[in-house]
């Protein structure tokens, strides 16, 4: 039977070397992360930028930039000018965030990095959603959102529908202060990379921080289900799969049976160890498989010819879930039952299970930062109860984000084959 | 001495003729009825069957070389009436069948079918001790195998 030619995209590597651009927001919202008294976490954090690039790749390069309503380039060390209130006083830029044109301008081989107190109004969170989906996302890219909330003394510009302002002073609890986040788009082992790197370039003092990656990958590893152990099988011996397959070196992500005469129901379970990467999206554990059946027919050539079967495909039913019950999950177990008599003969079957999680959602942490239209109405009318700690849209872009990155490339934590060698 | 190598390859013979094509039938034919269940692969349970059939016939070869070797070199015939060496020729018979235990003992067990092994190692072991000793026995004891007289024309 020939082997499997449709398979996932394996995990992409870390590069090498990397070229890494990063735009900073010139707003005038950015510049209350300058004006505390004492170094805030957003202060401490721009040196950190160049810092982890340069630990985190031998080729590292970076190269900065400040946006607003334009995009210019910073030289040399002029983004460390990003820690002082000037660097947010030039009216050219500090006017309106046009996060939108540095995405256009976005290099796909580079890692892309914005820092941002990310304010977007609704129009703002559906034009950046659909360029990000188009731009990076659909091009099996990851977005990467990096939120950190630091110690702020300034006004907050155009929150809300109606742009209202607001001044806000963080007090000395880490959860008072206003976030800022870092949003990098690339592959996704260069973004984990990046973040990794930067929490041990010293980000990991700062007390309130979350990362969330949105991408296809929740796991980096190809499912081992061909030396998974076999929990239990009923009715059925497992086979090495070079007795069905011509050539199946290689490839961990393929088990084979063999049914013998006189069966009518024959089931198998089996587990192996799961390695979810860090701060990819949340999931429920259980599992909605995704089934192709083929029957080997004979056509004449050397091999059979690999016919979709729908009868085949419903003679397997296949359970599968993650454990423990709440992430991190180390383990998947996958449960299948073959009702022999509902396969249309006797023969060699291939069946493609794509193991894909059933029910997803955002982190709480976003939720919890999450800044609502009718607070603002409230805040409004009583402006010193402002809370600066939350973020506009965050929620909604978020989840949009999230979205597209659902539909565009669904998430799998599996993608197995299964092939049978049946007589009936 | 021509006949007595004659002899000895034709029991080798004999012995490789059950390696090659009765081992390998056997074996298709447990493919089709063994189910190895969650601990092993069928193709283990194979291979370690043919390899517990492969020691079995090994020694039931040896014993029947021995069978040779005594009745042609070793025993001495001094009457005619002497020449009747039934115990020797059965309890050789006893070690080829009893070259069946480790293979029935470490042949890893079978969800299903995996029993039909024990029949099939005794049927090798058998026949390799038996068509060796019944058609190739040297002249002296020809007769000594049960039913010889039968099948030993010459």
């Amino acid at each position: 039977m020939p082997a499997p030619t449709q398979h996932t995209v394996t995990f992409p590597p870390i590069s090498d070397s990397l070229k890494v651009d990063l735009f900073f927001d010139a707003t005038l919202s950015m510049k209350g992360f300058t004006l505390t008294q004492t170094s805030s976490s957003y202060q401490q954090s721009v040196p950190l930028l160049e810092r982890a690039v340069i630990e985190g790749w031998r080729g590292g390069e970076a190269s900065f930039y400040k946006f607003g309503d334009e995009i210019a380039p910073l030289p040399g060390r002029a983004f460390l000018e990003a820690t002082k209130p000037q660097f947010y006083s030039d009216s050219k830029y500090n006017k309106r965030t046009f996060i939108e044109r540095v995405i256009d301008r976005a290099d796909l081989d580079h890692l892309t990095v914005i820092v941002t107190d990310l304010f977007q109004d609704n129009a703002d969170v559906n034009q950046l959603s659909t360029k990000l989906k188009n731009k990076f996302i659909a091009n099996g890219l990851s977005v990467g959102v990096l939120g950190i909330r630091s110690q702020y003394d300034g006004t907050v510009y155009d929150v809300g529908t109606d742009n209202y302002s607001f001044s806000y002073k963080s007090s000395e609890k880490p959860d008072s202060g206003r976030p800022f986040f870092l949003l990098a788009f690339g592959s996704h082992a260069n973004v984990a990379q990046y973040f990794a790197v930067l929490e041990l370039s010293g980000l990991s003092n700062f007390p309130e921080r979350h990362a969330l990656i949105l991408s296809r990958f929740l796991t980096a590893q190809s499912a081992p289900f061909a030396t998974a152990k076999l929990k239990t099988a009923n009715k059925m011996s497992e086979i090495s799969s070079s007795n069905l397959l011509e050539s199946s070196t290689g490839q961990d992500h393929i088990k084979a049976f063999q049914i013998t005469k006189g069966k009518t129901e024959t089931s198998f379970t089996t587990e192996w160890a799961y390695a979810p990467l860090p701060n990819v999206i949340e999931h429920a554990p259980a599992l909605a498989p995704e089934l192709t059946a083929w029957k080997g027919e004979n056509s004449g050539g050397k091999q059979l010819t690999l016919v979709e079967s729908s009868a085949a495909k419903t003679a397997l039913e296949i359970t599968a879930k993650l454990f423990p019950e709440t992430a991190p999950f180390s383990k998947l177990d996958l449960q299948a039952r073959l009702n022999v008599k509902d396969l249309p003969a006797s023969g060699k079957y291939c069946y493609r299970i794509v193991l894909r999680p059933n029910s997803y959602s955002l982190p709480s942490w976003v939720s919890e930062w999450n800044m609502r239209d009718i607070e603002i109405k409230t805040w409004h009318m009583k402006v010193g109860q402002f809370n600066g700690a939350k973020t506009y849209n965050l929620e909604n872009f978020l989840s949009t984000l999230q979205g597209a990155v659902l539909n565009t490339t669904p998430p799998e934590v599996g993608d197995i084959y299964l092939y049978l060698k049946v007589d009936k | 001495m021509l006949k007595h190598i004659g002899f000895i390859v034709a029991i080798v013979i004999i012995a490789l003729l059950v390696f090659f094509f009765l081992i390998p039938f056997e074996d298709q034919l447990l493919d089709s009825l063994v189910t190895t269940g969650p601990e092993i692969t069928l193709d283990f349970w194979r291979e370690s069957f043919r390899f517990w059939a492969l020691v079995g016939v090994g020694i039931a070869l040896l014993a029947a070389l021995l069978w040779f070797v005594l009745g042609q070199w070793w025993f001495s015939l001094d009457r005619w009436t002497s020449a009747d060496k039934r115990t020797i020729w059965i309890t050789l018979g006893v070690v080829a069948l009893v070259a069946a235990v480790p293979g029935v003992v470490l042949t890893p067990a079978a969800q299903e079918g995996g029993r039909l092994a024990w029949p099939f190692y005794l049927l090798n072991n058998l026949i390799v001790f038996y068509l060796s000793t019944v058609l190739f026995s040297p002249a002296s004891f020809k007769y000594t195998p049960w039913a010889s007289s039968y099948l030993r024309w010459w």
